[in-house]
């Protein structure tokens, strides 16, 4: 409502100025839409967009006045006003003195029309379920309860799933002197609304919850700069408040009215907590400080430069361990549930009342760009990056695993940060007119507190450039790149030591294949070619990238011959994405415009081993080692910890996608245009087992590869423009929408029975769903 | 031993680079660049509209209207200050096979890097701070394959001058693969006009890689992520690390969030033994059933994967 309040007196003020500017123009475009949405295969409703709605009726799509005067001017445009992916700006000022722009942007991020939950918002982050529907639940044995929940389920309302982003923003660019500009202005966001929220109990029992957001962020920018012919310096400073109004959410557990804590049955199956409770993002403060330049020097170079010092912080009231009342000494106590020395849901045992976060980062570059001679330049560049984390640190006594026990380990919280030092050098060499020739070779070491910790990686580049006219390019470069790191650090890792075997049990497996530190080699090609002839466009762009990971040095078993032999994880990783754009002219008065893109990719992933367990779930007993009882025999079954060759899996990833567009446009007389088009997006994702280890996979239940995984949405459309007079011109338009889906995640795959009832929203986001949309638009300038 | 010769090889065809016919070059300069124009003189932009009717939008266009602010130019030396004196030019009559035709410096014709200096000369500020020594600068990207002085596309007549009608349709000129990839199910709202590439990149150069607007990966997301931004009590190592590409792919994916593929699979990439079973989840029909597999995969439990304020939230799922 304020928005349109101020819209009015914008509006108010600009025609009443009007009379001042020597030329005031304006254009509208409005149309009246129908569209009819169905969906397919008995699907209750879907979302066409996530970005934006698509209504019925009289949609005003765009109002834009522009006033200019000899000096200055001010143009404003609003687009789908009353919609909710509306937009309003307006900008002006007097060119190279002074420049000012503010805006307003509301966009939707939808999920789903068609969730449905159990839960009731009552306000600031509490979310709850009727003690009627807890206390009906809570006695009922796992088959009763899974039973009782698809009823419930059924019942449950319907509850909006997205959220709105609005966005403001003004900001002011002036010119003190001819040389010395200072810039500066303010941005503000809002998004609330809600979002789909797993909220778990247990390994078994997924929930997901209708979340509350409400978030706003507040930033201010100033910048000053010095621009002389032969050096220039700029200073800027960036403020960002970012305040989460619902810092925590609680929610009700649909299985249990009364806490109770858990024994060590009731580890994985999650009913014992009364509800559970989780930290939403923190509200948080970041400060930026940049200075920058540059100067010329002799022989056609320039240095420049660039300094920079962040600040983020958070500070925000610690959440107790845990809401479940009965973790607290003389509570029930099992083999998975040690009990605490303290009662873990009052703060006051907490080692701190709040969460003190800090990050501080510094960055500098300094560039030498040179042109010794008209055919050859030179660029070298060192830039450094340190993300150094300063959060303070606490030991905890241990924690509560999903509101159901207490896990008594002492655990540090860890301090994440990293630094990085580049340096690049890049020659570019014109061979003769037509044909340049560039080279590049890098060197980036890097330091992260865990993992691989200290990181070398050497890349080199080769590039030609074909320019035989200036209608015609190609660009074709490569890359090699060796990434090394120091080895494994594996005393990082957490583990769990078993009292039978005496080993090291790691929750993240030594020797993984993390993408981002682990020792790879990548080979990178690309190829761009555009060819621009009178009214003939055409560009295609290829790119293919295949990253080898490596075994890297390092003790991969800490010591042990026998824990985790062998590399795991990522093994290969291959991209390819081919593109071509062309426009072109065929008889008639008949143009073409086609696009298309196919991109691949192809993952190879290896398990690490699965050890064995008894007849009892649970219970290790042993590696199959020497002197150890077999894996695989008897009662024996592979199970949690990884140890057995015998059970590695490696599988590989498939993902192809074809997009591709065709718009013929037809201009059969001066005042009509025509345009018939089509556009398809079809992507494919497939999963094969290469290997499946020899116990998992019997011949009465073998490996077999997932179902394919499908999208694809088809577009076809179809317009006749008339232009009336030079002002006025008129259109009638029909697209045909369809978006066909399957997806194994979503809905080929039944849920475990038995007690382990997952409670989704109902938020399918692959509804298959087709549309007719008609409509008549109209553009009218004066 | 294989770093070295790879070292070796790198050096090898740099030589052979410098060694190479570079002579041509300057008959090209000579042929391209308007040096036989040295005795022209100034003559107007007047002049210069009595043929170039056609350039007659320069007028209000933001360029020229930021000459005399900016530096000082009045209009009727606009045309001049990037194309040199056109006496001579204006004298041939439009006739192209007089010499004196040719005298005129027209950038769009020239080298890139010799039409790039005619730009620079005002605009190596800002953010184009960075530009020499840039991947475009260095590829030989012209300022005149994305910008058009005279006639632009875009925003009618006001910055940023585009020769396409939005930045995204001027990046796919050369990008035409990221065209198609940003219809993908899984995209930002660039195909909706809510944003643009420059939101991300800064295409006239910057210290990062990608040409990225800000320092990183991460910085670059959480211009409009801040809820992601923490710092956290526990973080996601990869997520602070490595930044936010490792999981997710900014331009567009066949699977919810831009995820790179989808999860458990995308987990398991490092996570594939710990605590849970080391199961190629869903190869069988007996672990198909398995909540693991379902919607979200690990994150319906590990639900905090950027991290976590909650002194229980040590496995991101509080």
């Amino acid at each position: 409502m304020n928005f349109y309040r101020m819209l009015n007196i914008a509006a108010a003020a600009l025609l009443f100025a009007a009379p001042a500017f020597a030329e005031v123009r304006q254009g509208l475009d409005f149309k009246y839409q129908h569209r009819n949405q169905k969906t397919v295969n008995g699907e209750p409703s879907a979302i066409p967009t996530e970005y934006g709605e698509i209504p019925n009726g009289l949609i005003l799509e765009k109002y834009k006045i522009d006033f200019e005067a000899e000096k200055y001017f001010i143009d404003a445009e609003v687009t789908n006003l009353g919609l909710n992916n509306q937009n309003a700006r307006v900008e002006g000022g007097d060119p190279g003195k002074l420049m000012w722009k503010a805006g307003w942007d509301k966009m939707p991020h939808l999920f789903s029309n068609e969730a449905r939950t159990l839960y009731k918002d009552e306000g600031n982050g509490r979310l709850t379920i009727s003690d009627t529907l807890q206390s009906f639940n809570q006695p009922l044995t796992a088959a009763g309860y899974n039973d009782s929940i698809k009823i419930q389920l059924a019942a449950a309302q319907p509850v909006p799933l997205g959220f709105e982003v609005e966005t403001s923003n003004m900001d002011m660019h002036y010119r003190l002197a001819p040389d010395l500009t200072l810039s500066f202005g303010g941005w503000r966001q809002t998004k609330q609304g809600t979002k789909p929220q797993p909220a778990s109990f247990g390994f078994s029992n997924a929930v997901e919850v209708a979340a509350p957001i409400d978030w706003a962020t507040n930033e201010a920018f100033f910048d000053m700069e010095l621009a002389k012919k032969e050096y220039q310096l700029a200073f800027s400073y960036r403020m960002s408040d970012f305040r989460n109004n619902i810092p925590s959410l609680t929610w009700d557990n649909p299985r249990r009215l009364v806490d109770q804590a858990a024994s060590s049955s009731g580890y994985s199956t999650g009913d014992q907590s009364a509800s559970g409770q989780l930290a939403n993002a923190p509200s948080n403060t970041a400060h930026v400080f940049k200075v920058e330049g540059g100067f010329a020097l002799p022989m056609n170079s320039r240095f420049s430069f660039e300094g920079g010092y962040q600040q983020w912080k958070a500070f925000n009231p610690m959440l107790a361990y845990t809401v479940n009342t009965s973790i607290r000494p003389g509570g029930v106590a099992g083999a998975n549930n040690p009990v605490p020395p303290f009662d873990a849901s009052r703060r006051e045992n907490l080692p701190d009342p709040n969460v003190d976060t800090n990050i501080e980062s510094f960055s500098y570059l300094g560039k030498l760009a040179m042109r010794p001679a008209e055919s050859i330049r030179v660029a070298l560049t060192h830039d450094f990056y340190l993300h150094e984390n300063k959060n303070k640190q606490y030991t905890m006594p241990g924690w509560g695993m999903f509101d159901q026990l207490w896990h008594q380990e002492q655990v540090q919280t860890p301090r994440e940060g990293f630094s990085d030092a580049k340096t690049k050098l890049a020659v570019d060499y014109d061979i003769n007119s037509w044909l340049s020739g560039d080279v590049g070779v890098m060197r980036t070491y890097k330091k992260q507190t865990r993992e691989i910790n200290r990181i070398n990686e050497y890349e080199g580049s080769l590039g030609f450039t074909i320019r035989p006219s200036r209608d015609f390019f190609v660009n074709v470069s490569g890359l090699h790149q060796e990434r090394r790191g120091n080895g494994m650090d594996f005393q990082h890792y957490v583990r769990t030591v078993s009292a039978a075997t005496g080993r090291s049990y790691f929750s993240d497996a030594p020797g993984m294949r993390r993408p981002d530190v682990a020792d790879r080699n990548r080979n990178q090609g690309r190829v761009q070619v555009q060819w621009n002839h009178g009214e003939v466009q055409a560009s295609v762009s290829a790119r293919m990238t295949q990253d080898i990971y490596r075994q890297g040095k390092g003790s991969t078993t800490g010591d042990d011959p026998v824990v985790h032999p062998g590399l795991m994880g990522l093994i290969t990783d291959q991209t390819q994405a081919y593109g071509a754009d062309v426009s072109v002219p065929l008889f008639g008065g008949v143009s073409a415009d086609l696009f298309y893109e196919y991109d691949f990719s192809r993952r190879h992933l290896r398990s690490s081993q699965t050890a064995c367990a008894g007849s009892t779930a649970g219970t290790s007993v042993g590696l199959g080692l020497p002197g150890e009882p077999a894996c695989g025999a008897g009662t024996l079954a592979p199970t949690v910890m990884t140890q057995d060759p015998r059970t590695r899996w490696e599988t590989l990833m498939r993902d192809h996608s074809h997009v591709a567009g065709i718009a013929l446009n037809w201009l059969p007389l001066a005042k009509l245009k025509t345009l018939i088009g089509y556009e398809m997006v079809s992507t494919r994702q497939n999963l094969d087992p290469i290997n499946a280890g020899e116990f998992a996979s019997t011949a009465a239940d073998p490996y077999v590869s997932f179902p394919t995984s499908r999208r694809f949405q088809q577009t076809a459309r179809a317009r006749a423009e008339y232009r009336f007079t030079d002002s006025l011109a008129m259109a009638a338009n029909y697209q045909y929408d369809k978006f066909d889906a399957t997806d194994f995640a979503y809905g080929e795959v039944p849920l475990r029975d038995l007690g382990n009832a997952s409670i989704f929203l109902g938020a399918n986001p692959i509804r298959n769903w087709y549309s007719h949309t008609v409509s008549l638009a109209t553009n009218y300038r004066f | 031993m294989r770093i070295r010769s790879s070292w070796a090889v790198l050096v090898a065809v740099l030589a052979g680079f410098l060694w190479g016919t570079g002579s041509s070059r300057a008959e090209e300069v000579a042929a391209t660049k308007p040096g036989s124009g040295a005795n022209a003189e100034f003559v107007g932009a007047s002049t210069c509209l009595g043929c170039h009717a056609d350039k007659e939008g320069f007028k209000k266009n933001l360029h020229s209207r930021s000459f005399l602010n900016a530096k000082n130019i009045e209009f009727e030396k606009s045309c001049e200050t990037c194309h040199g004196p056109g006496s001579l030019h204006a004298a041939a009559g439009g006739d192209k096979s007089n010499p004196d035709f040719l005298t005129i410096r027209n950038p769009s014709k020239l080298k890139a890097a010799d039409g790039n200096a005619s730009c620079m000369q005002c605009h190596e500020s800002g953010h184009r701070m960075h530009w020499k020594g840039s991947t475009h600068e260095m590829k030989n990207v012209s300022c005149q394959s994305c910008h058009s002085m005279h006639d632009e596309k875009a925003n009618g007549g006001k910055a940023p001058l585009l020769a396409k009608a939005s930045p995204a349709e001027t990046c796919y000129q050369c990008h035409a693969e990221k065209k198609a990839q940003i219809r993908k199910s899984g995209h930002m709202p660039l195909v909706e006009g809510k944003m643009g590439c420059t939101g991300c990149h800064n295409p006239h150069g910057s210290p990062a890689e990608k040409l990225l607007a800000k320092n990183n990966v991460m910085e670059t997301c959480f211009q409009c992520h801040q809820d992601k931004r923490g710092p956290f009590l526990w973080d996601h190592a990869p997520a602070r690390e490595g930044g936010c590409a490792v999981c997710h792919d900014p331009h567009g994916s066949h699977n919810e969030k831009m995820l790179v593929t989808r999860a458990p699979m995308l987990c398991q990439r490092c996570h594939v033994g710990g605590r849970h079973p080391a199961t190629a989840y869903g190869f069988s029909a007996a672990d198909r059933v398995s909540n693991r597999l379902a919607y979200k995969g690990c994150v319906n439990c590990h639900f905090q994967v950027h991290g976590s304020n909650h002194p229980s939230g040590k496995y991101l799922n509080r």
